[in-house]
């Protein structure tokens, strides 16, 4: 094997490993399982043309996940300052590999697909945009998180684009044009991914985003307003002797349900407000597309509230000096005392950002016009999404077997686990899906947080002065 | 009587003798040569650790022991003064003392003039021209 | 009878297979000034955190102010000052936040004395509003110094407080800890590799070894050679730095 294919072999895996020891071993199993598993699907219920199809776009998309979330992040870390300016070639390798990976995945998804040219051509713009967005995110650029938030509504775009336009995209060419016209803006958006040491390399290490600290998305550094934010609640907390309060502010920044609740709130009033704008304009496809967005923007406040959960559930894996709270008077003295107020506080915050989210997303769905069976719906996704609620009730003193991916996927499989059985429940008893996998949710929810709760106060002291591995 | 500011004292803290000793050697180096007359008083414990950056109880044995040898007295309300001795200026006994404080530095120079290999009259000339020197 | 401050019978602590603390006896009284040394990797910070209850034991007992660490009352918690290794703890606060913050934990605040610190070692206003991150190493450390210093604890326990200071920071920390600190009786274990401080503003040393303290004494005996426990073979060491080293080793 080449060296160069070696050194791009290793890269990849020291990447993976920054992200997670088990990463690739994981990738690389998971991988083909879940390929085989959907070739063998489709071959079933459609046939081998799209057996392949799907075959191959469950590896592509795999392996962009895996791209987006694993090796980039890792990549990042990689390429520190002195890596990027003095260890030679190692930026220009990374580069390299991250670009092929890309174009290779997107033209592997453009293959895929290659049934409706012009469907091809939005989707291969639209994976392209998203991809790009999510790397800026996954590697804690702020543009990231601006890419993203735009670009989710527009996946209900097709119905919208003039036929003069559909007709341009048919052209055989216009897909190659078109890819290699994103190219530049591609590489453009790699290259500021990996900088090249220098005073913007320094402000982006410090910044140390939400997004690209997949073990544990805390750290941030947020804007001014936020500290702002955080200030006068830290001044309140101090000020009213609130313990649980100041508890949270012990263990980080940003945790407080203060900035979730805000920033829930003003999601759905961004939401509000583009409907608004588009029934000002008098649109004639208003309404539908109201209720194309509105159902994917009334899950964003759910998304939020999982990531405040997840941020709680991993409150202490960077130490951070909460283990001088023990000494402080004020604090309760004994581990039992002090694991009942850290999980009371824990769960008051949870249930508080989920009240939250619930209250925005039936809100948002009523005033876009939504009918009493979206709404239903709604509400029981907003149930199905309680489940994450459990993960801040754990014992602390222990690190964490799970980094945040693994735990909120832990939290879909639990709502996982509920549709199903609305569904076996479906069949004897024929009572909607949704509905009863909500309840089922509900019920889950309660007992689990009855029996973590109990365990929580039970297990040793929340912030020792180090992980009881 | 004289107040002696805190500045008076020195001390080197990596050397081989403890610091208190090195205080005690210092003051009673002092109080031979005069520099320090009976009936003046010593700055307190407290200024001289503060000066020196070192424990107050360390300054506080080196006084105590200087009392305890009737160098030091203390007196109520002023502090640690230096003792009235009876002081013979050409006494042998005074002699043989202020020698005895002097010996160890000699004995140094002594050794390192022999690891220099430099004959006895030629160090004996450089120390007589050092002596003659004032300050 | 004054009860100790710090009173350790046969504590032990294990780290998978490793013993860091292997059945240490200790006893630390009112007012004095100890000085905790020992090899890198030797355990003084594993000690210390065992000490306060930050890390649990595997065995053994600890009693500070007569009261065992996991269920310390507030009176006693209030007497106690920690510095810690690690000086970026709160690192996303301002000075002054971290300062409001545990001025609202603590019962008693010395004001006067955290404003004074805050000027004299050069914590300058533009500095107290920026977070902690941003500020070097050694102003860092000297914040944490002020953080345990500011509520007049009776029992002083730092680890490596001055491991990032240039001289001038180890000389205004020395005057503090003399002034401010020692001439009121408070109890102080420090442990450094700086020994020249040690030198200077401890009273006794403890040397520790193999997860036990192994000589422990007044430091001017040791130097003398005069110890209580003479370690074999060590006569009239010439200076701490030797006896470091020959009862280390």
């Amino acid at each position: 094997m080449s060296p160069r294919i070696a050194l791009y072999g290793l890269l990849w895996r020291a990447a993976l490993a920054q992200v997670h020891p088990y990463a690739h071993r994981i990738v690389l199993w998971l991988t083909p399982v879940l390929s085989l598993a959907a070739v063998v699907l489709a071959w079933k219920v459609y046939g081998p043309a799209t057996a392949a199809s799907w075959g191959a776009n469950a590896l592509c998309s795999m392996t962009l996940l895996t791209w987006t979330w694993g090796f980039l992040p890792g990549a990042f870390k990689l390429n520190s300052p002195a890596n990027a300016q003095l260890t030679p070639g190692m930026r220009a390798r990374l580069l390299e590999l991250a670009m092929t990976v890309w174009m290779l995945c997107i033209a592997g998804l453009a293959l895929a697909n290659a049934g409706s040219p012009s469907d091809v051509v939005l989707r291969v713009v639209w994976w392209m945009v998203a991809s790009l967005g999510m790397a800026l995110a996954a590697t804690g650029n702020g543009a990231g998180s601006v890419v993203i938030l735009a670009i989710w509504p527009l996946m209900g775009l097709p119905s919208v684009i003039p036929d003069w336009a559909h007709a341009m995209m048919a052209h055989p060419a216009f897909l190659p044009l078109l890819a290699a016209l994103l190219v530049a803006p591609g590489l453009l958006t790699i290259r500021t991914i990996f900088p090249r040491a220098g005073d913007r390399h320094w402000r982006q290490l410090e910044k140390r985003n939400v997004w690209r600290d997949t073990d544990g998305l805390r750290n941030r550094e947020d804007g001014r307003f936020m500290r702002w934010w955080q200030a006068r609640s830290l001044r309140r907390a101090s000020g009213r002797r609130d313990l649980g309060a100041m508890l949270l502010h012990g263990g980080g920044p940003g945790l407080q349900v203060g900035g979730i609740v805000l920033g829930i709130a003003g999601l759905g009033l961004v939401g509000l407000a583009l409907v608004g704008l588009m029934h000002l304009g008098d649109y004639s496809r208003a309404a539908e597309l109201a209720l194309e967005m509105g159902w994917m923007w009334s899950l964003l406040p759910l998304i939020l509230f999982q990531m405040h959960t997840l941020m709680l559930a991993n409150l202490t894996e960077k130490p951070a000096g909460q283990s001088l709270l023990r000494l402080a008077p004020a604090m309760p003295a004994t581990a039992p005392r002090f694991n009942r107020l850290l999980a009371s506080t824990l769960l008051r915050s949870s249930l508080l950002a989920w009240a939250m989210a619930t209250v925005t997303a039936l809100a948002c769905s009523i005033l876009t016009g939504a009918g009493g069976d979206e709404v239903l719906m709604v509400a029981s996704m907003c149930c199905l999404a309680l489940p994450t609620m459990i993960l801040p009730l754990r014992n602390h003193a222990h690190r964490s077997r799970y980094n945040s991916v693994l735990q909120w996927l832990l939290g879909l499989a639990i709502a996982g686990v509920c549709l199903l059985v609305a569904v076996v429940v479906r069949g004897v008893l024929a009572l909607p899906v949704f509905p009863i996998a909500a309840v089922f949710s509900v019920l889950l929810v309660v007992a689990m947080t009855a029996r973590r709760y109990r365990s929580m106060v039970r297990a040793p002291f929340a912030f020792p002065a180090g992980r009881l591995d | 009587m004289t107040s002696h500011s805190p500045q008076l004292f020195s001390i080197v803290p990596s050397s081989t003798e403890p610091i208190y000793r090195q205080l005690v050697e210092q003051v009673r180096r002092l109080v031979a040569g005069g520099q320090l007359a009976p009936g003046d008083a010593l700055p307190s414990v407290r200024e001289v650790a503060l000066q020196l950056a070192v424990n107050p109880m360390t300054v506080s044995k080196a006084y105590g022991l200087l009392e305890l040898e009737s160098v030091l007295e203390r007196r109520r309300g002023v502090g640690m003064l230096v003792a009235d001795r009876p002081r013979k200026r050409s006494g042998e006994g005074d002699i043989n003392a202020r020698l005895a404080l002097l010996r160890p530095t000699l004995e140094r120079a002594a050794r390192e003039a022999r690891e220099l290999e430099l004959d006895p009259d030629t160090v004996l000339s450089l120390f007589k021209n050092l002596l003659k020197e004032s300050p | 009878m004054t009860v100790l401050p710090i009173q350790m019978r046969g504590v032990a602590r294990r780290f998978d297979s490793k013993t860091v603390l292997d059945g240490l006896d200790w006893e630390v009284g009112p007012g004095q000034v100890i000085g905790l040394l020992g090899r890198n990797g030797a355990g003084k910070s594993t000690l210390m955190e065992c000490l306060l209850g930050l890390r649990e034991i595997d065995g053994g007992s600890i009693a500070l102010f007569g009261e065992s660490p996991d269920a310390l009352s507030d009176a006693t918690r209030a007497r106690i000052g920690y510095v810690p290794q690690k000086s970026d703890l709160f690192d996303w606060m301002t000075p002054l936040q971290m300062l409001d913050y545990f001025k609202a934990l603590y019962p008693r605040w010395n004001d006067a004395k955290v404003e004074a610190l805050l000027g004299r070692w050069g914590i300058d206003v533009a500095m107290r509003n920026r977070p902690i991150r941003r500020l070097s190493g050694g102003e860092q450390q000297r914040l944490s110094i002020i953080r345990a210093l500011a509520h007049d604890p009776d029992l002083l326990v730092l680890d490596e407080p001055v491991s990032a200071l240039d001289p001038a920071g180890r000389r205004d920390f020395l005057t503090e800890l003399i002034d401010g600190v020692i001439e009121r009786g408070t109890t102080v274990v420090f442990s450094t590799h700086i020994l020249t401080d040690l030198e200077r503003v401890a009273l006794d040393v403890a040397f520790l070894k193999g997860g036990r303290i192994v000589l422990e004494g007044d430091l001017d005996d040791l130097l003398d050679g005069a110890a209580g426990q003479v370690v074999n073979g060590v006569h009239q060491p010439k200076s701490l730095e030797d006896l470091f080293i020959e009862v280390t080793r």
